[in-house]
């Protein structure tokens, strides 16, 4: 049944519709586009002759990869990084936004959160440059204060172990994000009810029992919350800049992910179909996520996720 | 906290302990960049002998004269500058546009509005199939490439329209009876008031801008597009691939001017030119985005 009133109602907004139009028409060349490039994971794509014309291929290059070794290697680097991302992430931003909020002076609790927010607003560019120059072999200051405490005889080339490539990368997340992350949870601790510390204190609760008994039961939900999100992103976690920046010849084994190998096929070795192939397996993956996380909210919390 | 509390010898030793800890932590989210900003100030043959932690031994400014006479950078930071100013510009205009639009639950698309854009948070073409589209556009080696594809962000857009949803709605309706039409409501009632939420987008957008590198290194080949941040990642790059190149560059480098200088020191007045103006201007708009992360983050 067609409805009178929503020609005229499509008049009245029509500011509204122009104010989007342009914007509708953006997110469709940029975001909505691309899936149709999808098609050429299907097709050997070559770009001389176009989309269309090039031979239709079916799974060949899904098969591909799979067979690659190397495909599970990437597979584990980027699972193994952003797990350890999220799980010392989240760690370490409460465990700092407990600090702060244990501190009474409103001086220094202020300057340490403008300097642990400082790191979050700088590139991936420029930490990548912090690590390579702290950690150098040659005068680097990491390597010289193990050195003067007597941890270490020789100096640690960090950048060339690949074993220790996870260490480094998580640090450096750590590092950037802790602060910034921080930010929510301290939030969320603000929000609670000062009468329960009271209550808590009548109670004989010290302060690491005030902690415990009421400041984290007090921001779960918010964990809950942020760890759903982290699980369905966890794929997307360890990000293409600090694998591709912080990575090397020496590290490629440990340092490469997801991100760093669709690049390398796509724009290093312009195998086009192949890199089309792995960004959708990368989609399909982080949607799988998504969908479990969102499954998970449900059970655990109340009301909605996202 | 409140005064009442009464301090035992065990609340005394808990404070101490945090707060040492707390200060170990300024310390190392701090030095690093100390340490590079000592470094950038230091002579650079100095530098090799190693050793220069918390002040410059020899201290030069040949380092920063090294890099401002070289041609390249000195477009690096033009571009750059020029992306941060008209690309953040662009962006948090559109953003609050757009995020008003959604925010008006009585318009007709405003359901299919908003999920055209969340479902771009999950969903992605993917590396190639967005460069294709990028070039079909014939935005390669155009300057364009690094304002329009940025434009919008899906995430902005949900705090902007989350801060907008909680503005009174009588503003509006006194506006719409006095015959204001949506844009002009939108541009004198809605965007004035949402300043501290547009504040807190302009400086995300301003940062992603600063700080975008990728963008230079795929989309362009054109020297003259290069940014800041791509120059870094280069001189980065050929540090790390191989040592002994710097031999090489290091004689090129103290030849001729006088001025001298290494990859490594260069590298260190690049990262500072680079940091300089993110430091200088985030702590005035931190009470802003605090607030825009934690409105984000508990209705985004």
């Amino acid at each position: 049944m067609p409805k009178p009133g929503i020609y005229r109602k499509l008049v009245r907004q029509r500011y509204l519709l122009a104010m989007c139009l342009p914007f509708v028409a953006w997110v469709l060349v940029f975001s909505y586009t691309p899936l149709f490039g999808w098609i050429m994971a299907f097709k050997d794509y070559k770009p001389a002759i176009g989309i269309l014309q090039s031979e239709w291929t079916g799974f060949r290059f899904f098969k591909e990869f799979l067979v690659d070794p190397r495909f599970y290697e990437i597979v584990r680097n980027t699972f193994v990084m952003g797990i350890l991302n999220v799980v010392f992430g989240t760690a370490c931003a409460i465990l700092l936004a407990l600090m702060l909020n244990e501190v009474r002076n409103k001086f220094f609790k202020r300057s340490i959160q403008t300097i642990s927010y400082l790191p979050h607003f700088v590139s991936w560019v420029i930490v990548s440059n912090i690590f390579y120059t702290v950690l150098s072999t040659d005068g680097g200051v990491v390597n010289n204060l193990l050195l003067w405490v007597g941890l270490i005889d020789e100096p640690i080339n960090w950048m060339a172990q690949g074993k220790l490539f996870w260490v480094i990368v998580t640090v450096g997340q750590v590092w950037k994000e802790a602060g910034w992350t921080a930010i929510i949870y301290f939030a969320a601790m603000t929000s609670i009810d000062k009468t329960l510390y009271e209550a808590g204190e009548v109670d004989g609760l010290g302060r690491i029992g005030k902690i415990r008994y009421i400041t984290l039961p007090g921001i779960m939900p918010t964990i809950a919350i942020l760890t759903v999100l982290n699980i369905g992103n966890l794929f997307n976690a360890s990000g293409f800049d600090p694998s591709y920046l912080l990575g090397n010849n020496m590290t490629l084994t440990y340092s490469d992910n997801l991100a760093v190998y669709t690049y390398r096929y796509g724009l290093q070795m312009s195998r086009f179909s192949m890199s089309a192939a792995l960004g959708i397996f990368n989609s399909v993956i982080c949607l799988i996520l998504l969908f479990s996380a969102n499954k998970l909210s449900g059970k655990f919390i109340e009301g909605k996720a996202i | 906290m409140n005064n009442r509390i009464r301090r035992n010898k065990g609340d005394r030793v808990f404070d101490g302990i945090n707060a040492l800890l707390l200060l170990i932590v300024g310390v190392v989210t701090l030095y690093p960049f100390w340490n590079i900003l000592v470094l950038s100030f230091n002579n650079a043959l100095d530098t090799l002998r190693g050793g220069v932690y918390l002040w410059p031994r020899s201290f030069t400014l040949d380092n920063f004269k090294m890099i401002f006479d070289l041609p390249q950078l000195a477009t690096a930071f033009g571009n750059s500058f020029l992306r941060t100013i008209i690309g953040s510009l662009l962006s948090v205009g559109s953003t609050a546009m757009l995020a008003y639009v959604i925010s008006r639950r009585d318009f007709l698309f405003q359901k299919l509005l908003q999920r055209l854009f969340v479902i771009t948070m999950y969903v992605s073409g993917g590396l190639i199939p967005i460069y294709f589209v990028i070039k079909g556009l014939g935005l390669l080696d155009n300057f364009l490439v690094y304002l329009i594809p940025m434009l919008l962000q899906p995430f902005y857009l949900l705090i902007a329209r989350s801060y907008m949803d909680g503005l009174p709605a009588s503003l509006q309706e006194s506006a719409q009876i006095d015959g204001a039409n949506d844009f002009i409501i939108f541009a004198k009632i809605i965007f004035p008031l949402s300043m501290p939420i547009i504040a807190t987008i302009l400086l995300f957008v301003a940062v992603d801008q600063w700080n975008a590198w990728f963008d230079t290194f795929i989309y362009t080949a054109n020297e003259k597009l290069t940014t800041l941040q791509y120059e870094l990642v280069k001189i980065l790059s050929q540090s790390t691939a191989s040592v002994r190149n710097d031999a090489d560059l290091r004689s090129k480098l103290a030849g001729g001017t006088g001025v001298v200088s290494t990859p490594q020191s260069i590298r260190m007045a690049i990262t500072i030119v680079a940091t300089i103006p993110i430091v200088v201007v985030y702590p005035f708009v931190q009470k802003y985005f605090v607030h825009g992360m934690t409105l984000g983050a508990v209705k985004g």
